[in-house]
C-alpha cells in the first residue's frame, strides 16, 4: 500500500467510526485516547479549536514541523468527532504568508524591524515613564496562563487596575446579567442540554452559523426521530430560522417586553411554578434613585403588579411579535413536562440593556421552573475561545481580579495579596477604566483629560472592532505622546496603527490552556515553531515583567524582594524571561498552579494541571474524590450533580445575593433604545459575523476558501427597500449614521432577508470598517456596547455594471 | 492533493438517488453506510485536486437531493501546495474600493 492509499484508508476509517457512533446516537463518544500518538511520520496531540466559544477539540497531525491535517476529536464530548467548516480550515490559519515575524518599530512614519531585546526595553521605559497610564487591552483569545500573567502584572504589578478585554464588547452583559440573577458568573448548565431539551428558544441568536457544531447537535436529534421544538426570537432572518418551527419577529430593544410578557401570562395563569419559586426565589428591581446591580428587593405581589402592564396585545404593540407568538411562548413555559433551554449570545449581550435581558430570562427559567433539570437551562454561548476562561474566570477586567474577586472588595483584595504574597494594600481599591472609557481617554489629550497614554494590545483588533472607531482609536493618532503597542500574528487593521508590534505565536505553537462556554477547562501542547521571531504573548508579558524588575520597579517585586512572577525548578530560579530558556519548565503549568487556587473562592475548583492534560476539558467546579479522581461538575446548582450543594437542598443557589440561597428574579421594564429610526436616519442598522469568517476575520481571511468564499463585506437590503430606493444587486450604497459613513455594494436581501426597515452588515471586513457608523451607547452595568441597532440613511451611489462591479 | 473524511447523512426516502449522484463523481469514495430509523450514516472519502476544490465538494453534496447535512470529520493537506493568503489580493481589493471613490471612508 503506498502512502496515498494508506491516507485513503484512514480517512474512511475515521468517516466509518464517526458515522457509527453518529447512527448510534449522540451520547457516544469515545474514551478519552492518549493525547499524543504516533502514525505513519505524523504525530497527533489534541487542542480545542481556534475559533470560537464552543470549545470543540480536534486532533492536529503534524509532519516536517508543520501541522498537515486535522481531525475531529472522537474523544471529546462537545464534538464527537465533527468539526464545523472553520475547524476544518482550523490548520491553515498559521500559515498566512504575511504572519508577523520580527519585532517592529514606527520610525519616520514607517515600521521597521528591531530587536526583542530593544522592543521590550521600549515597552518597559513607556510604563516606568508613568505607570499609572499604561493600559493592557486583551481578549477572550488570550489563553488563561497569558491573561493570567497580564492580570497579575496590572493589579499586582502595576497596581492601577488598567486593564480590560475585547470581552467587554462581547459578553460583559451576560456576566452581570448572571450575577445579579445568582450572585456568581456563567451558566449553571451545560451543552448536554441540548441533548435532553423538547424546546429551544433562540433569543437573538443564531447557532446555525455561528456555533454549527452545536446546532448539529440539535440537527442530529431531529434525524434520529427525535421531536425537538425550536423557537426563533429574531430581528432578522438567518440559517437558523430555516431550521425553526416558529419564527417571530421582532422590533430591536423590544426582547425586554417579550420577555415580561412571557412572564406576565405565568403570572396571570397561574401557571408559573409555585413551589420552585417559594422554595427558590425572591424578587428584585433597580432603585429609583442611584440603581445598583443588586438592586433592591420587591414583593411577589409587586413584581406582578409591575409585570401585569405586560399583556401580549401590549407586547405585539412593542415588539410586533403578535399576541399568540407570545400565548404560544407562555404555554410552553407553563407545561412542568417539557424541558426547555434557552440560548442566546451577542443579540442578547451587545445591547444597552443587555444586564436587564438577560435577567428577565434568566427570570421567565426561574419563574416557571425551567432550571435544574438536564435540558432545562437559560445558557448564554460566548463567541471567543476563552471569553469565559480567561476574562471572566481569571477576571482580566478593570474591576476584576482571579477567580471572581472584585478589586473593590477589601476581603478580596487581601485573599489576593495573600496568594500573590503581596505587601498588604499593594492592590488598588478603585477599578480602571472599561474597554470604552479606556480607549476615550487614549483618543484623549493629555491636558483634556486623556491619563491613558500607553495601550498594549494582545490577541485582538481593536481598530477593527471598537465601536466608533474613529473616535474611539484612530483620533489617538493625531495627539502627541501616545503609544499604541500591538502583539499580533498577522499585520491587522490595528498593527497598521501601531507605534510598535510584537510578533506572536499563535494557537500550537505555544502551550495553552482555554474555557469555552460551559465552564469547561481545556489544555494543549505546543506541537509546531513559531515562524521568525515570533513569540508568545505570555512570554512577552513576563519580559517586560522582568525588565520593570530590573529596572527597578518596586511593583515587581513580592513582600519578600522575589520577582513577582518567581518560577523554581529543582530549588533554582528559572530564568524564563530570557527567551533560550522559555522551555525549561512549563511555564503555563506555573501560572495555573497559581491561579487555581483563586478558583475555590466561589465554587469553581479547578483540578491541577496534570489532569488537563488527560482530559478532552473538565467543567468546573472539578472536586477531588475520596480516590483521588477529580470530578466536574455538568449542573451547578443541583443536588443531583453539584457537590456544593446540601444534601436535601435539591437546589441551592449558593452564592445569593440576598444571601437565603434564592436566586433574584428581576422586574426590568421596557424602555426605547437610546437611538432609534427617524426622519433623517429612517433604517435600523444590525452587524454581527457570517460563517465563513471570524470576528474581525485577521485569520479566517488568510485562508483562501474562505476567503475566496466571502471575499467582502456588504449590506442586506430587504427587497421592497431596494425597490423603492432604485437599488439593485452589486449597486454601491452609502450607509450614513451621526457619526460616519461608508459605502459599500448591496445585496438584495442577502442570506439574512432583513425586515423592511432594516440593514445589517458583517464586520470581519477590515477594508470595509462598519464601527465607523456604530454606536459606543453602552449598558449601564457591564458597559458593553449595542452594536446591534443604531439609526442610519441609505442611500444609492454607483449602479452595478453587467459585470456585477460599479461603476 | 487533499483527502478529506466526512460523514454524509442520507434521507431514507431519498438514498438511491443520493447515492447515484454520488457514485457519479469520480472524486468521492463511498463507505459501509450506516442505517438508523430516518435514514443512513455514509462514510465518504473525498479526494480533491486542492483545498478549494474540496470545498467546491463539499458545498455540492450538500446541496444533492436526499442529502440531509454533511458533517467534516477530518482534512490531509500534507500533500497539498499551501496556496497561502496572499496580500496583494487585499490590497488590490482596498486599492480597488478607493478607485471607485474613496468608498471605506469614514467621518469623525
Amino acid at each position: 500500500m503506498d502512502r496515498r492509499d494508506w491516507l485513503k484508508a484512514s480517512a474512511m476509517t475515521a468517516a466509518t467510526v464517526a458515522a457509527s457512533r453518529l447512527a448510534e446516537g449522540a451520547a457516544k463518544t469515545r474514551d478519552a485516547s492518549p493525547h499524543k500518538r504516533e502514525e505513519n511520520g505524523i504525530t497527533w496531540d489534541k487542542a480545542p479549536c481556534r475559533f470560537c466559544g464552543t470549545g470543540c477539540h480536534v486532533q492536529v497531525g503534524v509532519s516536517g514541523g508543520r501541522v498537515v491535517a486535522v481531525q475531529g476529536d472522537a474523544s471529546a464530548e462537545v464534538n464527537k468527532g465533527l468539526l464545523c467548516v472553520k475547524g476544518y480550515h482550523v490548520g491553515l490559519a498559521l500559515y498566512g504568508k504575511d504572519r508577523l515575524t520580527k519585532p517592529l518599530l514606527r520610525k519616520d512614519g514607517k515600521l521597521v524591524p528591531i530587536s526583542w531585546k530593544e522592543a521590550i526595553e521600549i515597552v518597559a521605559k513607556r510604563v516606568m515613564k508613568n505607570p499609572a497610564g499604561f493600559a493592557m487591552y486583551g481578549s477572550g483569545q488570550w489563553t488563561i496562563p497569558e491573561g493570567y500573567a497580564a492580570q497579575k502584572l496590572i493589579k499586582a504589578g502595576l497596581a492601577n487596575n488598567q486593564i480590560d478585554p475585547n470581552a467587554r464588547l462581547c459578553m460583559a452583559s451576560a456576566v452581570t446579567g448572571f450575577l445579579a440573577t445568582y450572585g456568581v458568573d456563567e451558566p449553571a448548565g451545560c451543552y448536554d442540554d441540548l441533548d435532553r431539551a423538547d424546546v429551544v428558544v433562540l433569543w437573538g441568536n443564531n447557532p446555525a452559523e455561528m456555533h454549527p457544531v452545536l446546532f448539529s447537535r440539535l440537527m442530529d436529534r431531529r434525524t434520529r426521530g427525535e421531536k425537538v421544538l425550536l423557537i426563533d426570537l429574531t430581528t432578522r432572518r438567518t440559517r437558523s430560522s430555516a431550521f425553526a418551527d416558529h419564527v417571530f419577529y421582532f422590533k430591536p430593544q423590544s426582547d425586554l417586553a417579550i420577555a415580561n410578557g412571557i412572564a406576565h401570562l405565568l403570572l396571570e395563569r397561574g401557571t408559573y411554578d409555585k413551589e420552585f419559586v417559594e422554595k427558590h426565589a425572591a424578587f428584585r428591581a433597580l432603585q429609583a434613585a442611584s440603581p445598583t446591580l443588586e438592586g433592591e428587593a420587591i414583593s411577589f405581589d409587586e413584581y406582578k403588579k409591575r409585570m401585569s402592564a405586560y399583556t401580549p396585545e401590549k407586547v405585539q404593540e412593542i415588539s410586533g411579535v403578535p399576541a399568540s407568538g407570545i400565548r404560544l411562548l407562555a404555554d410552553l413555559f407553563g407545561k412542568r413536562d417539557l424541558r426547555i433551554t434557552s440560548l442566546w449570545c451577542m443579540g442578547m449581550n451587545q445591547h444597552t440593556r443587555g444586564t436587564a435581558i438577560n435577567a428577565l430570562v434568566h427570570g421567565v427559567h426561574l419563574l416557571s421552573g425551567h432550571f435544574g433539570k438536564p435540558g432545562d437551562a437559560p445558557t448564554s454561548l460566548t463567541g471567543q475561545p476563552s471569553a469565559c476562561g480567561t476574562v471572566r474566570e481569571v477576571g482580566t477586567l478593570a474591576h476584576g481580579l482571579p477567580g471572581g474577586l472584585v478589586v473593590t472588595n477589601e476581603k478580596h483584595r487581601e485573599e489576593a495579596e495573600h496568594i500573590w504574597n503581596l505587601p498588604p494594600g499593594r492592590i488598588n481599591a478603585k477599578p480602571g477604566y472599561h474597554t470604552v472609557e479606556m480607549w476615550k481617554r487614549f483618543s484623549t489629550a493629555k491636558d483634556k483629560g486623556g491619563d491613558i497614554d500607553t495601550i498594549w494590545v494582545q490577541v485582538t483588533n481593536p481598530g477593527q472592532s471598537l465601536p466608533n472607531v474613529h473616535a474611539l482609536i484612530d483620533a489617538s493618532r493625531k495627539l502627541d505622546d501616545k503609544f499604541l503597542i500591538v502583539s499580533d500574528v498577522y499585520p491587522t487593521q490595528t498593527v497598521r496603527l501601531a507605534d510598535l508590534v510584537l510578533p506572536s505565536a499563535m494557537w500550537v505553537e505555544k502551550n495553552g490552556m482555554v474555557g469555552n462556554s460551559e465552564r469547561r477547562t481545556q489544555q494543549w501542547f505546543r506541537m509546531v515553531d513559531p515562524p521568525g521571531e515570533a513569540r508568545p504573548d505570555v512570554w512577552q508579558t513576563l519580559a517586560v515583567a522582568r525588565k520593570l524588575y530590573e529596572l527597578g520597579h518596586a511593583g515587581l517585586k513580592d513582600k519578600d524582594g522575589r520577582f513577582l512572577f518567581h518560577i523554581e525548578k529543582d530549588g533554582k530560579e528559572v530564568p524564563f524571561w530570557e527567551y533560550d530558556h522559555f522551555q525549561d519548565v512549563n511555564v503555563d503549568e506555573a501560572l495555573f498552579e497559581e491561579y487555581r487556587k483563586f478558583s475555590r473562592f466561589k465554587h469553581k475548583d479547578l483540578a491541577p494541571y496534570s489532569e488537563y492534560v488527560k482530559a478532552r476539558g473538565m467543567r468546573w467546579p472539578v472536586v477531588e474524590q475520596p480516590n483521588g479522581t477529580w470530578r466536574e461538575t455538568k449542573f451547578r446548582f443541583a443536588e443531583f450533580d453539584d457537590p456544593y450543594v446540601k444534601k436535601g437542598a435539591g437546589i441551592d443557589f449558593y452564592h445569593s445575593t440576598s444571601k437565603d440561597g434564592r436566586a433574584q428574579i428581576w422586574f426590568h421594564p421596557y424602555d426605547p433604545p437610546p437611538e432609534s429610526p427617524d426622519a433623517e436616519y429612517p433604517f435600523w442598522l444590525c452587524t454581527g459575523r457570517v460563517v465563513e469568517h471570524w470576528h474581525t476575520g485577521s485569520m479566517t481571511m488568510r485562508i483562501p476558501q474562505l476567503q475566496r468564499a466571502m471575499p467582502q463585506a456588504y449590506v442586506e437590503v430587504n427587497r421592497d427597500d431596494a425597490r423603492r430606493l432604485g437599488i439593485q444587486n452589486g449597486d454601491i450604497v452609502t450607509i450614513e449614521s451621526r457619526r460616519g459613513k461608508l459605502d459599500l455594494p448591496a445585496w438584495i436581501d442577502g442570506r439574512g432577508s432583513p425586515p423592511a426597515g432594516s440593514l445589517f452588515v458583517p464586520f470581519f471586513d477590515e477594508t470595509l470598517l462598519i464601527n465607523r457608523v456604530t454606536l459606543e451607547a453602552h449598558d449601564p452595568f457591564s458597559k458593553q456596547p449595542d452594536y446591534k441597532k443604531c439609526a442610519v440613511k441609505l442611500t444609492r451611489r454607483a449602479v452595478a455594471s453587467a459585470s456585477g462591479k460599479a461603476r | 492533493m487533499p483527502i478529506a473524511a466526512w460523514v454524509v447523512t442520507l434521507d431514507a426516502g431519498r438514498r438511491n438517488e443520493a447515492l447515484a449522484a454520488l457514485s457519479a463523481d469520480a472524486r468521492v469514495t463511498l463507505g459501509e453506510g450506516q442505517p438508523f430509523e430516518g435514514g443512513e450514516r455514509l462514510p465518504v472519502v473525498v479526494e480533491t485536486s486542492s483545498l478549494a476544490d474540496g470545498e467546491s465538494v463539499f458545498e455540492a453534496v450538500s446541496a444533492m437531493p436526499g442529502v440531509v447535512f454533511v458533517d467534516v470529520v477530518g482534512v490531509d493537506f500534507s500533500d497539498a501546495a499551501l496556496d497561502g493568503w496572499a496580500p496583494e489580493e487585499q490590497t488590490t481589493r482596498r486599492e480597488r474600493n478607493d478607485t471607485k471613490g474613496d468608498s471605506c471612508r469614514g467621518q469623525a
